[in-house]
């Protein structure tokens, strides 16, 4: 969905829907940025590192969305290198080669979280059932999306 | 797969970033196809035969071994 979204064939109007998802990435991290300000600051009931994580990931989201924002913007006055992104976007070795990548990213993510299994259940049942989460929602989901594109192929 | 791109790319005088330009490719597609390190869809083999006016046989030369 998020390819068709941004992989229009048009490519003007998939960078306008770009710089409009980058608004909205900064619009949501400056909310949280402020929610930070206004009601953890001070305190509040989360412990420390859960307010720096949610301060980490509102900025974070906010300087995402600024820098999809601003190429897209750049983009979009500038011709030539619209040209230049287009066809470095839409080159099909470029794409094989970021799929490829995907795949292999995530199988090796797959074999360490079931080597890092055999360690942590020895270790610490918490981490172990988080590893074993993590392996099952990556099997579910490859299993969905094989699904799905198997019904569309 | 090998293919004759560079090998008519160079009898008409055509760079390979002119090619990469008129079938919508980067410059680094058209060299790792004159290398044989990647295959092209069926669709840019289309428009590479087309560009240079022959056909896909023509271009890229199917070999029995290639096939899965």
């Amino acid at each position: 969905m998020l390819c068709q979204f941004f992989g229009s064939s048009d490519y003007g109007r998939s960078l306008r829907r770009r710089r409009l998802a980058g608004a909205g990435l900064l619009a949501l991290g400056a909310l949280g940025c402020l929610c930070y300000t206004l009601l953890l600051r001070s305190g509040g009931p989360l412990p420390g590192y859960a307010r720096s994580f949610y301060l980490g990931f509102s900025c974070g989201l906010a300087l995402a969305g600024a820098v999809l924002l601003l190429r897209a913007q750049r983009l979009l006055a500038h011709p030539q290198e619209q040209k230049r992104a287009r066809v470095r976007e839409q080159d099909e070795r470029e794409q094989s080669i970021t799929l490829r990548a995907f795949a292999l990213a995530g199988l090796i993510t797959f074999y360490l979280c079931a080597a890092a299994l055999l360690v942590a259940v020895a270790v610490d049942r918490t981490v172990a059932k988080a590893l074993l989460a993590v392996m099952a929602v990556y099997a579910a989901a490859f299993l969905a999306a094989r699904w799905a594109l198997a019904k569309r192929m | 797969m090998d293919n004759r791109i560079s090998a008519l790319r160079k009898a008409r005088r055509i760079s390979q970033a002119e090619l990469a330009d008129a079938v919508g490719v980067t410059r680094q597609t058209i060299i790792s196809l004159e290398n044989g390190r990647y295959n092209a869809s069926l669709l840019l083999a289309h428009k590479i035969a087309r560009y240079f006016g022959l056909t896909i046989e023509d271009v890229f030369l199917f070999d029995e071994e290639d096939a899965p």
